[in-house]
């Protein structure tokens, strides 16, 4: 059944990418720029914006320089674009580092405290050089700090009301009382005041929007609320950069939904206590990264036999090994699909945006819960960690069955052979339907079996649950037309998006593929999203290009392909995607 | 139940009851496992055993009508090991066991047996107990002649009966 | 405490599942599942309301034999299956068994962590210091002169593991051990260890009669410790200082608080939890 056709969307805004405002704020050691970054954020928000926020900063654990990389526009934003329109910084120690990452071009504002030595490798990259001062103005406001000074700067800049401020501000200090909100709110005054100095530059001033309710939300909150809503109550986990938000938001949330999380001794215990929660029929969930998920495999091999659901984001970052944790990669694609031994088919699906990972979470527990089996969800780092601004997500609720049964049955087999390949599965406390879930190979009834017969049914009833059941839209999103596309999947779909936005305001059609389901994999529905077209480029954030080699295996592709395959740690551009694309049009 | 006195006949039928179902449920064990251990001939004759075995329950359970029998716990049982068979370091089973071992197995269970009853007649001070006691003991010991008589026609086996050539399975 | 049940409602018998075990003729592990059958007839179990939850070996195929339900989860990890059903499932009886490979080497952060985590639970180890699954390995427990396998020629010569101390240290709440050799004392201990809350561990000798015939001997060589449990470690601890890994009994009953965080619902709607996103 092939109904993707029908998901094609004309898009939206044909006028290319949105227009928006990037800002840098860089300091170091204590300089305050992620809080006042944040702050910016909260604000543009509560004057109707949307906008996105990124951290990035040293190894070190305090202390280090740091870089709050954010994004304001009237029109949802799901990537950076890698060029700043301003950048300001507190201090300027060991700012080069953030070369690479925060590029310049001449009509960009670069702002510095008064005596500040720009580092020669960002004055080079050009931008109009603006003092400020910053300190000396916080050192006459009592409990005043250079960081409200910069953020007052900005707001006027960038022509934010101040009342949006200081609403964020109260809301943010309430617990540090008047006298703290005072201090912040004169400073953030003393740099409105200074910045209405610097001449008025048009193309910097977002116009406020309608007030409608806009979320603040990571990734990694994203897909902790798209868990609850998916109905999990049983989570145990390890923690490890960049997944641990996932947990610290679900510890308390979901000790208010009856559920409990639990902090296991290593991932090998924590897919464990999942595989043991939901065998006593409560949805499980894990987060983690790339070594944990490594430990993690052979027990979801163990969930995938034993049929129990269990769901394990994994939350990529830099590898191989320990690789680079606080950075983005979509190199886990692999163990992913093919980490488990045997022949073990399972979920493995990955958001393609912030407010995605709700979604895409709430889905894959949805279908670990139906089909009883392992999914994989593939969020990674810039996803997880970086703050957005977003529309409340659309309330979706899944009829999960699982044939799930809680009170006594005739003639109940686990594992028994059937059509749809899901059998019933019950719940200990149930009289007269006990059995022991196995991981050996088994009868239908449990008993451990290493009959051939026994083998090739349970291999095809395990594979024919996935390959049988309904995706639907879900399997991915598919906008434009035109002969050249774009395939691409997770967080390269918002630089991808944006690109092909580029070009269609420049009257190019690039058809955008963005596969959120990528196993089991889905040919008929990727054959027709790809009719008509000639030319595809996949684009991934990963050496190995892995998902190139993937869509090679898997899929018939009868166009003309290439690999834009860009490892970690920098973020994929749109210009990067844009410029790629631009050079093969011409080709 | 060596050493404790037994007064009362619903005590002494409750052991004797839980004593002989256990016997049925471990001659019952072997003969799975020899089944499960390719031993067809040890099967059969444990088969046999847990049958024999049965009877003689039930007829201890007809006795036991009309009355109400204690539970015993089984950490109170306290008899002689001969008759937990299935506790390694005895008299156990062995999967390529011979009939000859299987009814010497089962001679030793019915000895203790007889033993264990006659001990109780010479504690008790309750004539019905005694009575009860001495007939089980007889008729604990005629079976174990009847199983004497019985593997006479089997041939001792030689040294070496228990030689496999082949090493252990490697499973999981 | 192990007061007798006035009247059990279910034979041992009818706790077992009629799926034939594969063990060897002899083996220990058949009087463990009889001596689990027996406490749970005692106690009065409704099988449907015992999970058993097991890792792999030999000791670990006991789940299929038991009428209960059963989770026969991968090679060290029972634990933790078993913590995770425990911890979502207050209102199941949990037990877990495995063998000395699975619970004191591939799986022994999990030992040590289950002890420290206090779920309640009880935690069975059959014990026959030898990978019987394997073809008879040394395990930890192993003596280091043991020289009949392969792969450790002339012994490990390493000092073997010591589950009951390493039990009391890590802070199990109840600590014992029983033996195979007399199941119905095994039964009376596991009967205690399943009534005491928080993590029980029960060190159960069980010979492997292929790959260690010698412990068929450990018959003659159990007895009862001659002392009663106590709940001060500092004592226990003191004990197993002359404990010669036979005195059979309940060693130490701690007091600690089981591990259970309370499942309660405290908001009304789903969107209640939304509120924190809303700018
Ligand atoms: C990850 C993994 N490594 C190794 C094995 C092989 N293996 C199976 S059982 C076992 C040892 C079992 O020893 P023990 O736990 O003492 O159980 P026993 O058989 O003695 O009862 C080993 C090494 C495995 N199944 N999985
Ligand atoms: S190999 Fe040893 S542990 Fe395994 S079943 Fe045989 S006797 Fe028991
Ligand atoms: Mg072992």
């Amino acid at each position: 059944m092939n109904n993707s056709a029908s998901t094609e969307t004309a898009k939206g805004s044909s006028t290319g990418a949105p227009r928006s405002l990037s800002i840098a704020m860089l300091g170091s050691g204590g300089s305050g720029v992620m809080t006042a970054g944040q702050q910016l954020l909260d604000a543009a928000g509560q004057a109707g914006w949307y906008g996105m926020m990124t951290r990035s900063s040293g190894p070190q654990i305090r202390g280090g320089e740091a870089a709050a990389l954010l994004r304001l526009s009237p029109q949802p934003v799901e990537t950076h674009k890698g060029r700043f329109d301003i950048l300001l910084a507190i201090d300027w120690l060991n700012a080069d580092r953030f070369v690479g990452e925060i590029i310049l071009d001449s009509n960009s504002i670069v702002i510095g405290d008064v005596g500040g030595q720009v580092p020669d490798a960002i004055s080079n990259m050009g931008g109009r050089y603006v003092e400020l001062p910053l300190s000396e103005l916080a050192k006459g406001i009592t409990g005043g700090r250079p960081n409200m000074v910069a953020l007052g700067a900005l707001a006027q800049l960038i022509n934010l009301p101040v009342d949006a401020l200081e609403k964020v501000l109260t809301k943010s200090l309430s617990k540090k009382g008047e006298a703290a909100i005072e201090a912040s709110m004169s400073g953030v005054r003393a740099g409105i005041e200074q910045a209405s100095a610097i001449p008025d530059i048009p193309e910097f001033r977002i116009e406020a929007n309608s007030q409608v309710e806009r979320w603040s939300i990571t990734g990694n909150e994203a897909a902790g609320l798209g868990a609850i809503r998916g109905g999990v109550r049983f989570v145990a986990a390890y923690p490890i950069t960049p997944g641990t938000e996932i947990l610290e938001w679900l510890a308390p949330n979901l000790k208010k939904v009856g559920g409990v999380l639990v902090q296991a001794e290593d991932e090998l215990a924590s897919i464990n206590q999942l595989i043991g929660g939901s065998f006593g029929g409560t949805p499980s969930l894990t987060a983690t990264s790339g070594p944990g998920l490594a430990l993690m495999i052979e027990s979801i091999g163990l969930a995938v036999a034993s049929e129990t659901p269990v769901v394990v984001v994994d939350v990529m970052r830099g590898g191989p090994s320990t690789g680079i944790p606080t950075k983005s990669e979509q190199s886990d694609l692999n163990i992913a699909l093919y980490g488990l031994h045997g022949d073990a088919p399972h979920i493995v699906v990955a958001p393609m945006s912030i407010g995605d990972c709700l979604f895409t979470t709430q889905w894959a527990t949805h279908l670990a819960e139906t089909l009883q089996t392992a999914s994989i969800v593939l969020s990674d780092q810039s996803l997880g960690q970086t703050r957005a601004l977003i529309d409340r997500p659309a309330d979706i609720a899944f009829v999960s069955g699982g044939r799930k049964i809680t009170s006594k049955a005739e003639d109940f087999r686990r594992y028994v052979v059937n059509e749809s390949g899901v059998s019933p599965m019950s719940i200990p406390g149930t009289p007269g339907c006990q059995y022991t879930a196995d991981g050996l190979e088994h009868s239908p009834t449990g008993t451990p079996s290493s009959r051939a017969e026994d083998h090739i049914q349970q291999l095809n009833k395990r594979k024919r649950k996935l390959d049988q059941f309904d995706y639907g839209d879900h399997w991915a999103k598919i906008e434009g037309k035109g002969d050249m596309a774009v395939l691409t999947w997770g967080s390269s779909t918002g630089p991808v998006s944006e690109a092909i936005d580029m070009l269609a305001a420049e009257g190019h059609k690039v058809r955008l593929i963005s596969m959120r389901l990528l196993s089991p994999t889905q040919p008929e529905r990727l054959a027709a999203a790809l009719a008509g077209v000639q030319r595809t480029l996949v684009v991934e954030q990963c050496h190995g290009a892995q998902f190139y080699h993937y869509l090679r295996a898997h899929y018939d592709l009868p166009c003309e392909l290439r690999s834009m395959a860009v490892p970690g740690p920098l973020m994929i551009r749109p210009d990067d995607v844009y410029s790629e694309l631009k050079a093969w049009e011409n080709d | 139940m060596t050493g404790s006195q037994i007064d009362s006949k619903v005590e002494l039928l409750a052991r004797t009851l839980a004593m002989l179902s256990e016997m049925v449920e471990r001659y019952d064990l072997f003969a799975d496992q020899m089944e499960v251990m390719n031993n067809p001939e040890a099967a059969e004759l444990f088969r046999w055993l847990e049958k024999k075995q049965n009877s003689r329950t039930r007829v201890v359970q007809e006795l036991s009508e009309g009355l109400t029998l204690p539970h015993i716990p089984p950490w109170d049982y306290n008899w002689d090991d001969a008759i937990n068979t299935e506790v390694p370091g005895h008299s156990s089973a062995h999967y390529m066991m011979t009939p000859y071992h299987t009814l010497t197995l089962a001679m030793d269970v019915e000895q203790s047996a007889a033993d264990l009853f006659r001990q109780i007649e010479q504690g008790s001070t309750v004539a019905e107990v005694q009575k009860l006691a001495r007939s089980f003991a007889r008729e604990a010991s005629e079976f174990r002649d009847y199983l004497k008589q019985k593997r006479a026609a089997h041939p001792v086996p030689e040294a070496g009966w228990d030689e496999d050539e082949d090493p252990p399975l490697l499973l999981e | 405490m192990e007061t007798a049940n006035p009247c059990p409602s279910l034979k041992p018998n009818e706790y077992k599942s009629g799926t034939k075990p594969v063990w060897c003729p002899g083996c220990g592990d058949y009087s463990v599942l009889l001596a689990i059958t027996k406490a749970m007839s005692e106690m009065n179990l409704e099988p449907e309301n015992v999970a058993l939850v097991s890792g792999i070996g030999c000791s670990s195929r006991l789940p299929a034999y038991l009428n209960v339900y059963g989770f026969h989860a991968v090679h060290g990890r029972a634990l933790p299956v078993a913590t995770g059903l425990k911890v979502s499932r207050p209102d199941l009886t949990v037990l877990a068994a495995g063998g000395d490979g699975d619970g004191f080497s591939i799986g022994g952060n999990h030992f040590m962590h289950a002890c420290r985590r206090n779920v309640d639970m009880t935690y069975i180890v059959m014990d026959n210091q030898v990978y019987g699954m394997t073809k008879g390995q040394a395990s930890p427990t192993t003596d280091p002169d043991w020289d009949k396998s392969k792969l450790t020629p002339g012994g490990t010569k390493i000092n073997p593991y010591y589950p009951l101390v390493i039990a009391l240290a890590s802070g199990a709440n109840f600590i014992a051990r029983a033996s195979s050799t007399d199941p119905n004392g095994a039964a009376k201990v596991l009967v205690d260890a399943i009534r005491h809350p928080g993590f029980s561990f029960v060190h159960m000798l069980s010979p492997c009669v292929t790959f260690r015939p010698e412990q068929k001997d450990w018959k003659k060589m159990v007895r009862a410790a001659p002392v009663e449990p106590t709940k001060d470690p500092a004592v226990a601890a003191k004990r197993l200082m002359t404990d010669d890994n036979f005195f059979l009994g309940t060693l130490y009953k701690g007091d600690r608080a089981a591990y259970q965080p309370e499942l309660k619902t405290t908001v009304e709607h789903l969107s209640d939890l939304e509120q924190g996103f809303v700018l």
